[in-house]
Order: structure tokens, then C-alpha cells, then sequence
């Protein structure tokens, strides 16, 4: 049983939420069809190696890009909430995908390889975002992720056991904040025009909580929006340098044991 | 009891081999010397020390199979990176030398290492710096080398 302050502001607001269904109902069925029509335009980092693990963590062939024609926009397009006016048509949507790598590296040198790599990812536009012990949290742009299994294979030997690379579609997560942002926006230009038709301070009063409440719930999902953005736009990778006991490229030893005993290692005190 | 014996007389023959090497200017040698031979400091922590250790099958342990050996050791096993190689005569024979770059401690090395083999024994040879002090001395080093007698 809605209370009559709750009733008037109903009143008030209902042909207001009645526009704001049908405009997200259209945008809703738009993003649909966009949604169907991102899994022929893949336009995320492309893997180096042939084949690249899927969110399974499963080697799969890697995915091919298609021919961007045109400018790859966001597939949905203003205008498409306004009830008479003509529907236009989706643009193809950029998937939105987070690439996450954990990688365990023998080194002989872990400091040294520590500066290297953090110079190495300055290069590439990323950053180091944390440093405990012998582990690193990198930062990375994400085309520039499928460059780094190589490079750190270039410094040390991986341990293939133990590497983890990911790739999450969000895809459908990230419209769905997007478009409920917009509607969100939407309802707010809506009540902003109630509050200026309200004639009396009562009504006032009703929209502005009501306006407050749109606002704060915007402010939640514009900051959900930035951190999907974020970590589409960096992808996350975390290397572990172990020091290298044991020779990286062959699994034998000599029996002589002087041969065990050569080296700088040695002769330094 | 024979083997035994033998091996002790080959390790007592092998411990008191009157083995030298000519210290190289810059460099001073020192008494304590662990399980080297010899061993010499420069003022810049450089290195140089001989061992000599026992060659079990003289006819196919050469020289040649001894290089190779210690080069896979180093650059597969250690990681050493082979920069520079070449031959030596010394006293005790022919012998061949190689120079590895290697990171220790985070710092650029040089490690230099000179081998002679004559019957039963390998004479090891062995230096070692910092690469930006030590890189200056590696011909006067291999020139050491070549003064094992």
C-alpha cells in the first residue's frame, strides 16, 4: 500500500517511466541485435602465436579479425529512444574483453630481470602497479598484451605448468551498464523537466528526492563503466621470478663435478 | 686395497703437482687459496685462480671434447652467454680459453675461462670481474695463461 506522498509522485512520474520503458525497450532490443553482430567483428589485441587460450583457459585457434569497413563504433546510436522517429540501424559493437596472464619465469639474475621487464612495460605504455618480493603486477595496454609471453621468454624460461592466461568477454556486461546508464540519463532529463513544470513546492520536493535517488544510482554506474573500461583497456599481468638453479635448456648433467664448479659464482668471495 | 692405494697415490701426485702461473700486473696472488692452486685479486675484486683436476680417460678426453664440455656446461646450463674464444700455448701444452658475459648480483660479468690438458690432468683456468674494470684486463689475463708451467 503506497503511502499518498508515494502516490503523488507516482502520478507525477508515471508517464515519465512509461517513456523511459519504451525508450529502453527499443535500445534493449537494439543492443540485442548488436550483440549478435559483435561475434563477426572481433577488434580486441590479437595473440602473436597461432593459437590463444579461450575463457576456458583452453587452447583454442587464435580468433580472426574481421575486415574493419568504416569506423568501429559502439553499436549503440543516439536517437533511437524517440518513439516516432525513424530506427537506426545498429553499428557493429566492439567486444570488450579483459586479458588477464600469470606467468612463473627461472631467471639467473631476478633483480635484473625485475628492472628489466618494468622498463620494458614503461615502453609499451603500461605501468607497474605492485611489487612484492619477487613478484610483479604489471599493467599493460591491451594490444600490447599478446607481446609479453614472448618477451619474457626472451628473459628467462617459463614453466608452462604453472602460466595462466585469460580472456573474459564482457561484453554483454558492459552494454548492459552502458545502456542502463543511458536510460538512467534519460529518466533524469525527464524528471529535470518535471521539476521545471512542477507547480507546487510539494511536487517539487517529490522529484528532487526523486532526481537525488537517479543521480546516486548514475554515479554507481558511470564508476562500474570506468572500471570496465580500465581493465578492458589494461590487461593485468602478473610474472613470479624464481632464480634459475638448474641449466634452462637441457635436463642433464655432466658427471664431473669440477664442471659444476665453474663460474663467477665460484670464484667470487 | 690396490685401487684403493692407487687413487690415493694419483690424488697425492695430483695435490703436490708443482703447478705455476705468472701473476699478471695489477693483480696480487695470494697463499690461502681454498681448493685453487693458485689464486690472484686485482685492486678491482677481479679474480684469477687454477685447479688442476684429473682427466679419467686420457685418450678421448682431449682438449677438444673438455671445451665443448665446459662450454655447454656454462652457456646451457649457467646461462653463460659465449662472447670470445681462442688458443693459448702454455708449458703444459696447448690450450684454448673462452670468454662468457653472465649477469651476477645484477651487475655485467666477465668470466674467463682457459683449460690445458695434458694426459691425466685438466689444468682449469679460470678469471673473473666486473665487465666495466675487467674487460681492460682480459688479454693480460690470457697472456697469464700461457705462462702455466
Amino acid at each position: 500500500m503506497l503511502s499518498p506522498r508515494k502516490r503523488h509522485v507516482g502520478a507525477l512520474l508515471l508517464p515519465c517511466i512509461g517513456m523511459s520503458l519504451v525508450a529502453s525497450f527499443a535500445v534493449l532490443a537494439l543492443a540485442g541485435c548488436g550483440a549478435m553482430a559483435a561475434k563477426n567483428s572481433y577488434s580486441g589485441p590479437q595473440p602473436a602465436s597461432p593459437y590463444w587460450r579461450d575463457e576456458a583457459g583452453v587452447y583454442a585457434e587464435s580468433p580472426k579479425p574481421a575486415p574493419v569497413s568504416g569506423k568501429m563504433e559502439r553499436g549503440l546510436v543516439a536517437g533511437a529512444t524517440g518513439g516516432d522517429e525513424a530506427v537506426a540501424q545498429p553499428a557493429a559493437i566492439e567486444r570488450k574483453i579483459i586479458y588477464t596472464g600469470a606467468f612463473w619465469v627461472d631467471v639467473y639474475d631476478v633483480k635484473q630481470a625485475q628492472d628489466e621487464l618494468v622498463r620494458w612495460v614503461g615502453e609499451q605504455g603500461g605501468y607497474m602497479e605492485q611489487l612484492a618480493a619477487n613478484r610483479l603486477v604489471l599493467r599493460i595496454p591491451a594490444d600490447r598484451f599478446p607481446s609479453v609471453e614472448p618477451k619474457l621468454e626472451a628473459m628467462g624460461r617459463i614453466d608452462d605448468s604453472l602460466t595462466d592466461i585469460r580472456a573474459q568477454d564482457i561484453t554483454a556486461e558492459y552494454y548492459d551498464v552502458e545502456l542502463r546508464l543511458k536510460t538512467k540519463r534519460d529518466y533524469l532529463a525527464s524528471l529535470q523537466k518535471l521539476l521545471d513544470a512542477a507547480g507546487s513546492l510539494k511536487d517539487k520536493l517529490a522529484v528532487q528526492k526523486e532526481i537525488a535517488s537517479v543521480v546516486e544510482e548514475i554515479e554507481v554506474l558511470e564508476g562500474r563503466l570506468r572500471l570496465l573500461s580500465q581493465q578492458v583497456a589494461l590487461a593485468t599481468v602478473t610474472v613470479t621470478f624464481r632464480l634459475a638453479t638448474s641449466g634452462p635448456k637441457r635436463t642433464f648433467q655432466l658427471p664431473w663435478e669440477w664442471l659444476d664448479l665453474l663460474g663467477t659464482e665460484y670464484l667470487v668471495d | 686395497m690396490k685401487t684403493t692405494c692407487t687413487i690415493l697415490l694419483a690424488a697425492i701426485l695430483l695435490a703436490s703437482s708443482c703447478v705455476s702461473l705468472q701473476t699478471p700486473d695489477g693483480y696480487a696472488s695470494r697463499k690461502q687459496t681454498g681448493w685453487h692452486e693458485y689464486k690472484a685479486i686485482s685492486t678491482e675484486g677481479a679474480v684469477i685462480a687454477m685447479r688442476v683436476e684429473r682427466n679419467e680417460d686420457k685418450e678421448r678426453g682431449t682438449l677438444a671434447y673438455w671445451t665443448e664440455a665446459s662450454r655447454k656446461q656454462m652457456t646451457l646450463s649457467r646461462g653463460y652467454e659465449l662472447q670470445k674464444e681462442g688458443e693459448f700455448t702454455s708449458g703444459e701444452g696447448k690450450g684454448r680459453w673462452m670468454l662468457f658475459g653472465h649477469k651476477y648480483k645484477g651487475v655485467d660479468f666477465l668470466y674467463l675461462l682457459g683449460l690445458v690438458v695434458d694426459g691425466r690432468k685438466i689444468y682449469v683456468l679460470e678469471a673473473t670481474g666486473e665487465k666495466e674494470t675487467f674487460e681492460a684486463d682480459v688479454p693480460r689475463v690470457v697472456q697469464a695463461f700461457g705462462t702455466l708451467d
